[in-house]
């Protein structure tokens, strides 16, 4: 008798372990599901769940997009990215990259939401077939965040970079400026900085940057059509695939400008020195790499840049060596891969970023039959 | 050490089937063979297909942000398109492996008027064979692969203007 009241009490305390082992996920599952629509209080499903990443850093939840689709109009300003659920894999997704679908299949049944959103081509199409839907165009419309208004003498559409709050094109109708006197066979590249200056200016509401900021890549004719383009750069380094640039036809006009800028000087606070050597930069690099690539990597190229870190919603700036790393181990048949591009911190020697390369930076890369 | 030969075995047979995949796709894409059918959305948002352009003759154009002679192309075609799209003549360019932020910037700079589509991990590429940036494909009125130039050739309008005239003079 005292063997089976022995055995009762240790199941017992067994039990009380195992419980006392799940509630912490228990407690996960009942806050999971105790979060509430930013709109309209209702519980949210992780599901269909939508989340605006605020630039401030807040996120914002809705328990579908109808929902998301209401209070985006208040919000809009504030946004720096939008999150749906991929409703295949639960996931979330940035809504730029998703794949939506409108069909008869409610999702959310208290605001009849009938719009499904797939991180995967494949799985929007699998369901348009099995639920008679179709395909439509993100509805939170960020292919149209478009501004019209007079600019100088010019009417001109703006689009605004979420993330800068910088314009990323400008598009005159029919142009953004008309140069005066202009002489298409005489422009040189004092020339060029005048049309930069001049730009600022016009744009100086939208884009308040200092022409010492600019360093002019590149400018070329085809036939009367002059192409100019312009890095940013922050106490002389240039910004890392930064661009301010545009076309000029024979009569002056520039048609539109392409930007991507960054409120650099206003914002930032980073040294323009590196610290570390090109020698422990690499070192860094090619130690980072061997973890998962056991093989030497040889270095291409380098640059000290200022690197801009896009994550969730915002972007992190850091002083940092670009290095192109190659291997022969990389050129694999039927990959266009070629190897690393690795962004070691300058200051403090910290790998920011690393990603493959697809092909040579600034070389056209064949692979001939030989090579095969 | 039979274990490590089980799995060498097991990924060498592996590799021999992504190879002999990646093969069979660079030979599906051939000169007189019809060009495989994707569909896009453009970074307008505007939404197409390979096969929905049926009827037009097309320039597919594979090109990068780092490569510099795709960027000098680029105004000579955009020219090009605009005085022939009234003609059936489409251009469709595949971004390969740049964010839609610089695509766009890029297309505004030049003032481009075609489709440009993004391709952020080579896969559309790679599915069309492509070695080579950059890599045009051009498709006839029946969507079958008629020219495959690779590199930078299109440095005077001429060059242009010879390769698709046979193809304009064949309209329907």
């Amino acid at each position: 008798m005292a063997f089976w009241r022995r055995r009762f009490f240790i199941s017992l305390l067994i039990l009380g372990f195992i419980g006392i082992l799940c509630f912490p996920l228990f407690r996960q599952e009942h806050s999971r599901s105790a979060q509430r629509c930013a709109y309209d209080g209702a519980k949210i499903d992780s599901l269909y769940e939508v989340q605006f990443l605020m630039k401030g850093g807040e996120v914002l939840r809705f328990c579908s997009i109808a929902c998301a689709l209401q209070a985006l109009e208040q919000r809009k300003e504030g946004i720096g990215l939008i999150m749906v659920t991929d409703e295949v894999s639960g996931q979330k997704v940035d809504a730029e990259k998703t794949f939506f679908v409108e069909s008869k299949v409610i999702s959310v049944p208290h605001v009849k939401s009938n719009v499904h959103a797939f991180a995967s081509e494949e799985a929007s199409q699998r369901h348009q077939n099995q639920y008679q839907g179709k395909s439509i165009s993100n509805p939170f419309g960020f292919f149209d965040l478009w501004r019209e208004e007079m600019i100088g003498n010019q009417r001109v559409k703006i689009k605004i970079d979420r993330l800068s709050g910088l314009p990323r094109i400008v598009r005159g109708l029919p142009s953004v400026m008309v140069l005066k006197d202009f002489d298409s066979k005489g422009l040189n590249e004092q020339g060029a900085w005048k049309i930069l200056t001049t730009l600022l200016s016009l744009f100086k509401h939208y884009l308040d940057l200092d022409v010492q900021e600019f360093k002019l890549i590149d400018m070329q004719r085809v036939e009367s059509t002059w192409y100019i383009s312009f890095w940013q750069t922050y106490g002389g380094v240039i910004i890392y695939e930064s661009s301010l640039g545009f076309s000029i036809g024979p009569k002056g006009d520039i048609p539109s400008i392409g930007l991507l800028l960054h409120k650099a000087h206003k914002e930032l606070h980073l040294p323009t020195r590196a610290k570390l050597s090109l020698k422990e930069a690499t070192a860094i690099a090619k130690a980072y790499l061997r973890k998962s690539e056991p093989w030497e990597h040889n270095l291409l190229a380098y640059q000290l840049i200022i690197y801009p870190m896009k994550r969730e919603g915002k972007v992190d700036y850091y002083l940092a060596y670009i290095l192109n790393l190659v291997s022969p181990e990389d050129r694999v048949v039927g990959s266009s891969r070629i190897g690393w591009a690795c962004f070691v911190d300058a200051v403090t020697g910290q790998i920011v970023d690393a990603h493959y390369m697809l092909a040579i930076p600034n070389c056209c890369e064949f692979i001939s039959d030989n090579e095969k | 050490m039979k274990s490590r030969l089980s799995q060498g075995v097991v990924l060498t047979v592996l590799l021999g089937f992504l190879l002999s995949c990646a093969g069979h796709e660079g030979e599906k894409v051939k000169i007189g063979r019809t060009a495989p059918n994707f569909q896009y959305q453009d970074i307008s948002g505007n939404k197409g297909s390979i096969e929905g352009l049926r009827g037009k003759l097309i320039l597919l154009r594979f090109w990068a942000n780092w490569c510099p002679y795709c960027k000098f192309e680029m105004p000579r075609i955009d020219r090009f398109y605009q005085l022939f799209r009234n003609q059936g003549f489409e251009v469709i360019a595949v971004n390969v492996g740049d964010s839609v932020e610089i695509v766009e910037a890029f297309t505004a700079e030049m003032n481009l008027h075609f489709p440009m589509i993004l391709d952020p991990e080579g896969k559309l590429a790679q599915s069309y064979g492509v070695k080579g940036i950059p890599t045009n494909f051009l498709l006839d009125r029946q969507g079958m692969i008629r020219e495959i130039i690779v590199g930078e050739v299109f440095t005077n309008d001429q060059v242009l203007w010879d390769l698709f005239k046979p193809y304009f003079s064949k309209a329907s």
